[in-house]
């Protein structure tokens, strides 16, 4: 196979960012891998994405209304453009585990402040994150907090952040939930103004100490008058938090894992990285940073190439990033934003508390026609900057039609492909008659010919995968 | 808070009048002052762009939609993105598309007339015009905001000069947006993503620039619009710091403005009264004072004829209007 390095390092870019092209991807093997997660690991150090250029040509997404469904199209912007990928790519990290969605909340920038904390706080503290969202009005609404009473206790919350954002099912009781969301009654919002005369207005947090249960609670074997911080505090101190969180991590960050809900039944597919990340977590006071740090450097990780199927955000984004001349806030933008919808993730709208089922249940059917065509289409795009990059450097492995294929695998991943694979490719190719480079016919021409064989290649099997 | 509904400082005084808008006018982003109380605006909307032809009378209540430009001419801003608008001497309307790169011309009344421009970098072309404003003879300064320079028509449209390009030295541009002309023909840009006002000649030359990127006083946050009045005071729509700043004619810092909307306006109103479960919520909630203040506010329009500053409060679907008071006379401190 070609060059390890390489290979490497589009495996990280693809795992802590979106991808790159093949130009980046040769600056960054110059850098150093080390050197490029330490890069990734602080985006404080990049230019930021400027919003305002969004906003200034799509006023009416600054606290976007729910009916269009297409709120989350400034997050896919921020991606297309960002310089910081993996703090993206930390966002989709915690919203799939802190899975909030506009269908019941109903105000897109609530869960875009959500978003904007994962941005801010993700290679924080992970209990910096969780207090967050416990006080996150999106939260609140979404998990019914806001009717979690001293005198009438309603569990959602308390249930969810014990099941789903920290220690997995069958690591507590009924007793724990029921004590959990005692610690959190009062913690409420402020009424808001309504939104239809004059737009959207924001919501706020409030804990009311008259709604709060202040009695003594049993917890995990802890006994006091806990609030909903100590409650935080007992959580995160259980070896089931660390595990269950590195699970989460392993699952998106390394190798697809079964879908959260069998975790309690299945164990991980590589108990000792799982472990390793839960040991790291633990010792480090749940520091992100710290665990990514360690997870990217692991032996593990570097072994796990194309061990996950990409998510239909990292499809898009990818892609939008690969072809180039997509970072200008236009209409396309909204469509792109509703193509990561339609191959089966709702961006700010998951299907439920538990979030999205990922790796192979991304692919059905219809998801699949969605992002090969995605992908083909634009690909095929000769006058996209990073499309003609691509095309620049094939014309310089000649006219064979079995180096032009195997260098098209290796500008699009590198990838590697099953034998028969690629021999089909290869007389695909043959067909098609000489690679004539000085042929700019948009059917006869070299470049027409070999944006068929990246059609071809990106409906492979193996593209699928990051 | 309640917010002062006179607003006074260094010898100047606004009185907050009244606002005019509603669901109607969502994703109003610019306006320009036609005749007989003529107000006409661009409206971005989700899916949809257009332009609204209103009155606005001296009182409140004084408004009413007269026409909506798409309607009157089907189909005339498909695929396209209408920014900004201005008036002609002659009363004909012209409005700048950001996406088609080129201009409108409409008669008062909103018949299309023609289109000027077309996309390119060259003389007479444009990337995402937006800011457009006329000078007493006819011809019109644009905002080629992607190009980061500022292009002079002919009234026929035919291309004069360009100054500006990329850059933050005196003189160049990085994504202008509104532009205003003043009593004496000079040109004030708002220079967005530079996060200053620059002041030029009628030729391009530079004069002086206001501001920099910050929160504090006399300080912006990508400012969206500039006006100037009779009296040479400078207006600066403060768009991400959700105000209007005042200057004097020397760009010295006087006031700002925030928003003092405390009434709704007769379209508002109206839903509220037929909404009872919006009435009720805005009755339960601990203050109305968010609704008071601008929201991302895009334009701001002198209208000297009536001594009045209007401010468009982008998303707040709105024009917040306030008086300028002549000879106003402090109250005693001690009263």
């Amino acid at each position: 196979m070609g060059d390890a390095k390489l290979e490497l390092m589009a495996h990280l870019m693809r795992r802590a960012g979106f991808g790159a092209s093949r130009d980046e991807l040769e600056r960054r093997v110059a850098v150093g891998y080390e050197e490029t997660v330490e890069e990734l690991l602080h985006p404080e150090l990049q230019e930021p994405v400027d919003y305002h250029e969004f906003l200034r040509y799509y006023p009416l997404w600054w606290k976007a209304g729910t009916m269009g469904g297409n709120g989350h199209a400034g997050w896919v912007w921020r991606m297309i453009n960002t310089k910081a990928p993996l703090q993206e790519k930390l966002c989709l990290f915690y919203h799939q585990l802190f899975a909030t969605g506009v269908a019941k909340v109903d105000h897109y920038d609530e869960i875009e402040d959500m978003i904007d904390m994962f941005r801010e706080k993700g290679l924080g503290n992970y209990k910096a994150i969780l207090m967050e969202i416990a006080r996150s009005p999106a939260m609140i609404y979404w998990l019914d907090n806001h009717e979690n009473h001293a005198t009438s206790v309603n569990e959602n919350w308390g249930r969810e952040l014990l099941e789903l954002f920290t220690m997995g099912i069958g690591n507590y009781t009924e007793t724990d939930v029921r004590e959990c969301s005692r610690a959190f009654t009062g913690w409420t919002l402020i009424h808001k103004l309504p939104r239809f005369h004059m737009g959207r207005f924001d919501w706020e947090f409030e804990f009311r100490p008259e709604d709060h249960d202040a009695g003594e609670k049993t917890f995990l074997g802890h006994t006091g008058n806990f609030d909903g911080e100590e409650i935080v505090d007992i959580i995160l101190a259980q070896p089931a938090t660390a595990n269950f969180i590195a699970r989460h991590l392993y699952s998106f960050f390394v190798a697809d894992e079964a879908q959260v809900p069998a975790w309690s039944v299945t164990p991980p597919n590589d108990p000792e990285a799982v472990q390793f990340i839960a040991d790291a977590l633990m010792k480090n006071d749940y520091h992100i940073e710290t665990v990514l740090r360690m997870v990217f450097n692991s032996a593990f990780f570097k072994e796990a190439l194309f061990a996950k199927v990409k998510n239909p955000t990292e499809v898009v984004i990818g892609t939008l990033r690969l072809v180039g001349d997509t970072e200008r806030p236009s209409p396309q933008t909204i469509d792109w934003s509703f193509e990561i919808t339609y191959m089966g993730q709702d961006l700010m709208n998951p299907p439920s508390v538990e979030g999205w089922h990922s790796g192979i249940e991304w692919i059905n059917s219809g998801t699949l026609m969605k992002r090969t065509n995605f992908v083909a289409e634009l690909i095929s795009e000769h006058d996209r900057p990073g499309v003609a990059r691509i095309i620049d450097r094939l014309k310089m492995v000649g006219e064979s039609p079995e180096a032009i294929v195997d260098a098209c695998l290796d500008v699009m991943g590198p990838l590697e492909i099953p034998t028969d694979a690629r021999r089909e490719l290869i007389e695909h190719a043959e067909s098609l008659g000489r690679f004539d480079w000085d042929n700019n016919s948009p059917l006869e021409g070299g470049a027409a010919k070999v944006s068929e064989i990246l059609q071809l290649i990106v409906s492979l099997r193996e593209y699928q995968f990051a | 808070m309640t917010p002062a509904l006179t607003t006074s400082a260094a010898g100047r005084a606004y009185d907050y009048s009244h606002v005019v808008g509603g669901r109607q006018t969502t994703g109003m982003v610019s306006m320009a002052f036609g005749q007989d109380d003529d107000v006409y605006i661009t409206k971005k909307e989700r899916l949809f762009c257009d332009v609204m032809r209103i009155k606005v009378g001296p009182e409140p209540g004084d408004e009413e939609i007269v026409t909506y430009f798409a309607e009157a001419n089907p189909g005339v801003f498909d695929g396209g993105w209408p920014a900004c608008v201005a008036v002609s001497p002659n009363l004909n309307v012209f409005v700048t598309d950001e996406l088609r790169h080129l201009i409108y011309e409409f008669d008062r009344d909103g018949k299309f007339i023609r289109h000027i421009g077309e996309p390119g970098t060259g003389p007479g072309q444009f990337d995402r015009p937006s800011g457009i404003v006329f000078a007493d003879d006819g011809s019109m300064y644009v905002s080629d905001t992607m190009n980061h320079r500022v292009q002079r028509l002919s009234a026929k449209g035919e291309f004069q000069i360009e100054w500006g390009g990329l850059g933050s030295a005196e003189g160049q541009l990085s994504s202008p947006w509104g532009l205003t002309v003043d009593g004496i023909g000079n040109v004030l840009v708002a220079d967005h993503k530079n996060h200053r006002i620059q002041k030029f000649d009628a030729e391009g030359g530079f004069i002086s620039a206001i501001g920099s990127f910050g929160t504090g006083a006399g300080e912006f946050d990508h400012p969206s619009d500039v006006a100037v009045d009779p009296d040479g005071d400078i207006y600066v729509c403060d768009w991400a710091n959700d105000r209007v700043q005042v200057f004097n004619g020397a760009g010295v810092y006087m006031m700002k403005l925030g928003g003092s909307a405390v009434a709704l306006s007769k379209w508002q109103e109206r839903y509220v009264q037929g909404n009872p479960d919006v009435q009720k919520a805005r009755r339960r909630v601990d203050t109305l004072e968010p609704e008071f203040k601008f929201a991302l506010p895009t334009a701001v329009k002198f209208e000297a004829s009536r001594n009045r500053l209007m401010v468009v409060d982008s998303q707040r679907w709105r024009i917040q209007i306030f008086n300028k008071l002549t000879d106003y006379a402090e109250p005693q401190f001690n009263i």
